[in-house]
């Protein structure tokens, strides 16, 4: 799947973007945890080359670490926001095998392929302050993306697009990215 | 490479780090000095993790050298793909091909395996052969003779039967083995000049790109080795073909540390020993395997804790099984359990090792930060 395919129509009452432009843990050593894929007949070899990406953004990241990020964004915004909905986390990846982070596993998260659906039944049944986190990190060569992750809101009261606006900046829900972009709808 | 206490105590030890960071510095560094691209060998550090995080720069392409390193790659980066064995079979030949990566043919028998696959990949793409260094430059030592690649005789036969089925020899590899360098380099690249008219007669065709290999040795940057000289030989070469090296050591070996930990000290007729939690097992190349002296390793050692005092007598630092040949270095100065010892440019071909003795663990394998 390339970065690019998942794209979730409508508007977000607010967003922010940034991007992985480093190794975003300092100071921490991240064991090996990438493995061979255990291919013998020449068809899966030409299956699996044709998932190549080129020219390819630099991995930064273990898969590991892709969940660490994320659950420290799920722990952020659920800090830091009252009256939060639901958080869906677009998640792709072959990472099966990497226990995922508590926060991730919350009743109040969404871990999912395609957003779009759930995010537009929920907007249709009128809830708010749905959290919609897209990222298109890379922990692997197999993962494609432009290492970038956008934040959004959706559906927000007013304290909500308030919290979210103070959080969402380089010293916090961003701290570990660079290059942070925050769209206000309107 | 630092390394402190604190970082230290992340680590499971016996270990190894790796920086990414210093992997693309020396093979920037190095296709700087050789004026040229530098295909990646593959087999010098085969760390999934280490190769995800580098091979964004891998872009004059990578070597492997077997169906496991092919699987290790595949997928995971599109930097061109060169599969070189003397040991190529059908499987491997189909799984490169379908991996659209380039075949280079290291014997008459490979090029008749290729030749009689009628494999469309091939007449696409073509194919390289790779010439025997030793008998390209007409050496006569033991030392530089080895068993790959093809004399220019049969080279030419190659090209001619791979011809006559529509197969293009597009590319030649020379690689003279580790650290040859500094003795083969000019050697090779004058040698390759005379040769290569025949080849291309043979074929009909210019060859359009040429491995020089390299045998740049690991600590290459503090050598002072005479590039100038190097790439004036390659002149003639490259105003008639694309020049690439190749390297392993000379890219990863800086970027590598071995970690073991000190798990208990005693002391032999005044001798001193640290028992350490990693040695041969896991740093087969650091171990004192042979009756004459391997280099001597003096690894940096981490204290953990306020030393007692000084101590002059010589440390020897063994590993952990019950082989005499576990002995990985020697330092000096205080010691304690619970000390590290980090030996540094351990980044290239360390990580193998031929022995599972006692059934030890194999070290574990970590990115720096």
């Amino acid at each position: 799947m390339k970065a690019a395919s998942v794209v979730i129509a409508g508007t977000p009452s607010v967003s922010a973007r940034a991007k992985l432009r480093a190794m975003p843990f300092p100071g921490v050593a991240v064991k090996a945890c990438l493995r061979r894929v255990p291919l013998a007949d020449d068809r899966e070899f030409a299956q699996i080359a044709s998932m190549e990406i080129s020219p390819p953004e630099p991995v930064l990241i273990s898969p590991g670490q892709r969940y660490e990020l994320l659950a420290e964004i799920v722990d952020s915004v659920r800090a830091r926001i009252d009256g939060l909905g639901l958080v869906i986390v677009l998640l792709t990846g072959s990472e099966f095998l990497i226990p995922l982070p508590a926060s991730l596993l919350s009743d109040s998260v969404a871990l999912t392929h395609d957003p779009q659906p759930l995010l537009s039944r929920m907007l249709a049944e009128g809830q708010s302050n749905l959290v919609c986190i897209s990222q298109w990190l890379r922990s692997d060569g197999f993962v494609p993306g432009d290492n970038t992750i956008e934040v959004a809101l959706w559906a927000a009261t007013s304290p909500a697009r308030e919290a979210f606006l103070a959080v969402a900046t380089p010293e916090g829900l961003f701290r570990r990215f660079e290059s942070l972009e925050v769209r206000v709808d309107g | 490479m630092t390394t402190t206490p604190e970082q230290l105590e992340q680590l499971e030890t016996p270990c190894y780090l790796f920086r990414p960071d210093i992997v693309l510095e020396d093979l920037e560094a190095l296709r700087a000095a050789l004026g040229t691209g530098v295909v990646v060998s593959f087999k010098a550090n085969p760390f999934i993790d280490l190769f995800v995080r580098c091979c964004h720069a891998f872009t004059d392409g990578v070597e492997l050298a077997s169906l496991g390193e092919l699987n290790a790659v595949v997928g995971r980066s599109a930097v061109p793909k060169f599969v070189n064995t003397p040991a190529l079979d059908k499987q491997l030949l189909m799984a490169a091909l379908a991996c659209r990566a380039t075949v280079v043919l290291d014997s008459a028998d490979q090029v008749e395996l290729a030749a009689g696959l009628g494999h469309a990949g091939l007449k696409q793409r073509g194919v390289w052969l790779r010439l025997n260094a030793a008998s390209l430059c007409g050496s006569e030592r033991s030392s530089d003779r080895d068993h790959f690649g093809m004399d220019v005789d049969t080279a030419c036969a190659a090209v001619r039967t791979l011809a006559d089925k529509g197969i293009v020899v597009t590319g030649l590899h020379v690689h003279a083995g580790s650290n040859s360098f500094a003795r083969l380099g000019v050697a090779i690249a004058r040698a390759l000049s005379a040769a290569l008219p025949r080849l291309e007669a043979a074929g009909g065709r210019p060859i359009e790109c040429l491995n020089l290999g390299g045998g740049i040795p690991a600590n290459w940057q503090s050598l002072n080795l005479d590039f100038e000289t190097y790439r004036a030989a390659l002149r003639p070469l490259s105003g008639h073909a694309t020049i690439v090296h190749e390297a392993g050591r000379a890219i990863f070996a800086r970027a590598g540390s071995f970690i073991t930990r000190v798990v208990a000290t005693k002391d032999i007729d005044g001798h001193r020993i640290a028992v350490c939690d990693g040695g041969i097992s896991q740093a087969f190349l650091l171990a004192r395997t042979e009756q004459f002296p391997r280099r001597k390793l003096a690894p940096r050692r981490v204290a953990m804790a306020p030393e007692s005092g000084e101590d002059a007598r010589p440390l020897q630092i063994v590993g952990n099984s019950c082989n005499r040949a576990d002995v990985i270095g020697d330092a000096e100065g205080a010691v304690a359990v619970r000390d590290y010892f980090v030996f540094d440019y351990c980044g290239a071909y360390h990580t193998y090792s031929p022995v599972k003795f006692l059934s030890l663990e194999q070290a574990n394998l970590y990115i720096a930060p």
